[in-house]
């Protein structure tokens, strides 16, 4: 369990962590959303101990270890995928692995099992032997998965995992936090919304040093399906349409689309309109319900950076 | 927990200012520490820089406190970097001393008289030094001053003119015994009092440098003596204060020995352990026959003749005569005897020695004496044979040493071997002991032949084949870690 | 204690492998070869003076005083600029091992470049007498002077995230330390002042005692304490981000 409460941190005079609290429940994988410079990976930093929050920080734990009075322990307990991913490209992945397991602390006698078991689990035990700058993007990433992987710690961050990954291998990757999922708290740091919604139990979204939505999968399935739009194609040429579009309760904005409205509301309303053209006499020619996507959300959110 | 972060990194800054502190000032303690209190040893094969128990005992003896001062004018020769080398050595030495004993022996100070010409003057000027009192070690204490030569230093082999340069070598290096010596010598309260007696006819002690006895004075004066003439004919006897009479020609123009009350004298000065020098007139008696009798040396009448070579490989019969046989027992002459030491005369009379007496020096074998001098040609009834030409003897406390001829006393003739040999006679008369007879070392050498084959060798070595191994090591593992990646 | 070994390995592995290392060296025995080679016949082929010429020249001190920055300069700085210090700091190993480690690295490269001279030494000792004691005592100069520099190196490398400034500063602190013995200047000879100033000069310590024969604890001492001193600092430069 991840748990952030009022954390904030400023280079210099500029504000990068405005008092930002969310908490990632044990087991669960978090989608960690926010357009370029929103503060995601700072947030990362701050939780591998790299960097150090402002004095109004109240409370940063991972795992039931407090990260700012015992940095050190929470290490321990840490693995991490940087967003760059930095490997010396003239070590053997073997090499720099097993130098990575005798830093975690991983017995020698069982390191050369560890990695083997990382190496499998990334998918990348044919790459054991190579230099690491010999290896593409794809690998490279996933032996930073594996890195972070090492000594099996069970919070995991993962900054934009999937960069650079072949859909085979995103696909390898999905699989594999499906697995990891429950005995891990993951929190994973992406721009690809798609894979956001597909794996994660829960998302946060910040935006300009600020969480302007956290959200568990139920919570945010209902709020697309309210938030999605109404398009009408009325076979009729009258003026009052519109008007009569916008008397319907519910219905926020009407605007013209077309040969047809589109219409925003609070719930469903298509039930109302089929009512309506029955009494106005209408030809409904089309009616069809525009669900909002996730793209859209963020899109709203980050844009307008309203808090819920 | 705001509170927590912020109380936090106040703690740490203070903390952190103190440990940087707490470690500046641990430096500075262990430092400061060491600095006092610290423990050399030197590795080298010899470890001839190594302080030793006795040089301590000896540095913490000292009465008061003793400053060095070495002004250099270094000869760009061969010999010349030799002699360097043997004060920079000494200087060396000194510093070594100087290290384990900063309050008895103060650092010594080398001025290059050439490039610190001011500080040089400022110094001279400071300490009453002569203006060619260069290429010395010049030890001060209180009003006492004590200078120490390269000769006294090394045994420099100094090769002849015909002979390379490069043949110019230290022999034996007695740095160590000479300061050990010198320091002893210089913190004595009472100077060494030395007379010298001159006939009527011999250069006097001071005065212009020519004909003069000035540089024997200088030098003797340099070793921690204080030197006055004493006229043995017109005194009344020789001062009781006297460490070392020495009688330089004399006889000229007295051919009647000494006087009673002066020949009383002299026996009171040597059953007191004084010690008489006796530098042989050319010609005639000295007037000291009967003391030199009693000591079982007599002088035979007479000069000493020899083959001496010239260059062009012609020889020729002259009065030059070269004492190179020295009595390797003696502890005047046990170190010389060593080296390759020749001292020359020109002339010389011949001693003959019996008990007490053991002659010193001698001739080569093919020297003989001319009873009647003149032009020197050897005759059939003439056995060449060695000669001795310097006899020294105990004379119950005292000591005397009589030398065959005066004249190498001349400031012309006052240097290296003869020099050096005459110093130690006077040494030991004077029951002074300088520089103790026999010490020093060879040095241990560790120089090559260095030949064309080797040179060539050791540059291609040097130059390529080892970086080669660097370059070919790179390249093996750059091959072996892309075979199998 | 194992932390640091494998960090120190990893360091030296990566060195090796890569060709800045073999390059150095190559570099390095073809100028010190080409030095050695001139002392020995400037010298005249006298050994015992070789040692005072080949570890004490001009040569010698611009080696002394380049390579410990050019190979500490990847210690800290480049590891910082490459985000792979982060990598490192993150995993829970204490910034002192961190810091030891990488001066470890450092040293042992410095300490087998000039190891790689001794063979010249061995060919020297089947034709003469090398007076093996006073090479030691150079040896561990060269090693004790080189702990100070690499250290500072580690330092400067610590403060800035370019490497080339890095080996900058480094260069510059240590011509600092080197040129203390140039205050010689400021007193006479025989003046006491001049003890304290070899007391710290590198160029006092190889040039007059070490590369002589002659073993002083204070030359240990000093550069001990400096090397510790040094390495602390860094190690607190590195621990500002906790504070």
């Amino acid at each position: 369990m991840i748990e952030v409460e009022s954390l904030s941190l400023s280079f210099g005079s500029r504000r990068a962590l405005e008092a930002i609290s969310f908490q990632v429940p044990s087991g669960s994988v978090t989608g960690f959303l926010g357009p370029n410079g929103a503060g995601k990976t700072t947030t990362l930093r701050v939780l591998t101990t790299w960097l150090l929050p402002d004095p109004g920080t109240t409370r940063v734990v991972v795992d039931g270890v407090d990260l700012l009075r015992d940095p050190r322990r929470a290490c321990g307990r840490i693995g991490s995928v940087l967003e760059t991913v930095p490997l010396p490209s003239e070590l053997r992945v073997c090499e720099y692995l097993q130098l990575r397991a005798s830093l975690k602390g991983i017995p020698r006698a069982s390191i050369s099992s560890e990695l083997s078991r990382v190496l499998q689990e990334v998918d990348a035990s044919d790459v054991g032997r190579r230099r690491i700058g010999t290896l593409s993007q794809g690998y490279r990433q996933r032996i930073g998965l594996a890195d972070a992987l090492i000594g099996n710690p069970p919070v995991l961050l993962l900054d934009e995992p999937t960069r650079g990954l072949d859909p085979r291998q995103v696909t390898h990757f999905r699989q594999l936090l499906d697995r990891l999922r429950g005995d891990h708290t993951i929190l994973l740091s992406s721009h690809v919304l798609g894979e956001v919604e597909q794996i994660c139990d829960r998302i946060c979204m910040i935006s300009e040093g600020r969480i302007c939505l956290e959200e568990d999968r139920d919570a945010w399935t209902e709020r697309l399906a309210t938030a999605g739009s109404i398009r009408v194609e009325i076979a009729a040429d009258n003026p009052a349409i519109k008007s009569d579009l916008e008397a319907i309760s519910g219905v926020r904005d009407v605007v013209a689309d077309g040969s047809g409205w589109l219409l925003t509301s609070d719930s469903d309303v298509r039930q109302q309109i089929g009512t309506l053209a029955r009494e106005k006499d209408w030809t409904i020619l089309e009616l069809r319900r525009d669900p909002a996507t996730l793209e859209s959300l963020f899109l709203q959110l980050t844009v307008s950076g309203v808090a819920t | 927990m705001s509170d927590f972060i912020n109380q936090r990194r106040r703690k740490v800054r203070v903390h952190v200012t103190l440990q940087l502190l707490l470690m500046l000032w641990i430096v500075w303690v262990i430092n400061v520490w060491a600095f006092h209190d610290s423990v050399r040893v030197d590795w080298s094969q010899g470890a001839t820089m190594e302080v030793t128990a006795d040089d301590r005992q000896l540095l913490a003896a000292l009465p008061r406190a003793v400053d060095v001062l070495v002004p250099l004018d270094l000869d760009p020769s061969a010999a010349g970097r030799v002699r360097a080398r043997v004060l920079t050595q000494a200087l060396r030495w000194l510093d070594e001393l100087s290290h384990s004993a900063p309050q008895s022996l103060r650092l010594p100070i080398s001025v290059d008289v050439n490039r610190a010409g001011e500080r040089w003057e400022v110094l001279r000027a400071q300490r009453g030094l002569e203006a060619d009192a260069v290429n010395r070690i010049h030890f001060f204490c209180g009003d006492q001053r004590l200078s120490l030569d390269v000769d006294d230093l090394a045994l420099i082999r100094e090769p002849s003119p015909l002979e390379p340069e490069q043949l110019a070598r230290i022999e034996v290096d007695r740095v160590r015994e000479s300061v050990e010596a010198a320091l002893r010598q210089v913190v004595r309260e009472q100077l060494t009092e030395i007379r010298i007696s001159q006939g009527s006819g011999e250069p006097p002690l001071r005065g212009a440098r020519g004909a003069s006895l000035v540089t024997l004075c200088d030098d003797l004066e340099a070793r921690g003596a204080r030197v006055e003439g004493v006229d043995l004919g017109l005194d009344d006897g020789l001062p009781a204060d006297t460490d070392l009479l020495i009688v330089v020609g004399g006889g000229v123009g007295r051919f009647e020995p000494l006087r009673a009350s002066v020949s009383r004298s002299i026996d009171r000065h040597l059953e007191a352990g004084g010690g008489v020098l006796v530098l042989l007139p050319s010609t005639g008696i000295c007037g000291w026959e009967e003391t030199m009798a009693a000591a079982g040396i007599s002088v035979l009448p007479g000069l000493v003749a020899e083959i001496s070579p010239l260059p062009g490989g012609v020889t020729r019969a002259s009065y030059v005569v070269t004492g190179t046989r020295f009595d390797p027992f003696h502890p005047i002459t046990a170190s010389l005897a060593r080296q390759r030491t020749m001292v020359r005369f020109t002339p010389s009379r011949s001693l003959q020695v019996t008990e007490p007496a053991t002659a010193l020096l001698a001739t080569g074998p093919g020297a003989w004496l001319e009873r009647e001098p003149g032009s020197p040609r050897r005759q059939r009834q003439e056995t060449p044979a060695p000669q001795i030409v310097a006899a020294a003897a105990q004379v119950g406390a005292g000591r005397m040493v009589v030398v065959g001829n005066w004249n190498t006393v001349l400031p012309g003739s006052w240097r290296g071997d003869a020099r050096r040999f005459l110093l130690a006679c006077s040494d030991w008369a004077s029951g002074r002991n300088l520089l103790p007879a026999g010490a020093g070392r060879e040095p241990v050498s560790h120089r090559i032949e260095l030949d064309e084959r080797l040179r060539r060798s050791f540059f291609w070595t040097s130059t390529a084949i080892l970086p080669g191994c660097a370059l070919l090591g790179g390249l093996l593992v750059a091959w072996a870690r892309r075979r199998d990646s | 204690m194992s932390r640091i070994i494998s960090l120190t390995r990893r360091d030296l592995l990566s060195l090796f492998v890569s060709p800045v290392a073999w390059t150095i060296i190559f570099v390095f025995l073809l100028v010190m070869g080409l030095t050695f080679h001139l002392s020995l016949l400037g010298v005249d082929g006298d050994l015992r003076q070789l040692v005072a010429a080949t570890y004490g020249g001009l040569v010698f001190w611009f080696m002394m005083l380049v390579i410990p920055p050019l190979v500490s300069m990847r210690a800290l700085a480049e590891e910082r600029r490459l985000g792979s210090l982060e990598m490192l700091m993150t995993t829970g190993v204490s910034d002192s091992s961190v810091v030891f480690s990488k001066w470890l690295a450092t040293w042992v490269f410095f300490l087998l470049l000039w190891i790689c001279l001794l063979p010249l030494w061995g060919l020297l000792s089947t034709v003469g007498r090398v007076d093996v004691g006073v090479l030691f005592s150079a040896y561990l100069g060269v090693a004790m002077v080189g702990a100070g520099f690499c250290a500072t190196g580690i330092l400067a490398s610590a403060v800035t995230s370019h490497p080339l400034a890095s080996a900058g500063l480094a260069t510059a602190m240590n011509m600092g330390l080197f040129l203390i013995h140039w205050l010689r200047f400021l007193y006479q000879p025989g003046d006491l002042e001049l003890r304290w100033i070899d007391h710290f000069s590198a160029v006092h310590h190889l040039g007059d005692e070490l590369t002589r024969g002659i073993f002083d604890l204070r030359i240990p001492i000093w550069w001990g304490t400096f090397t510790i001193l040094m390495l602390f600092v860094t190690t607190k430069v590195l621990e500002r981000r906790r504070w």
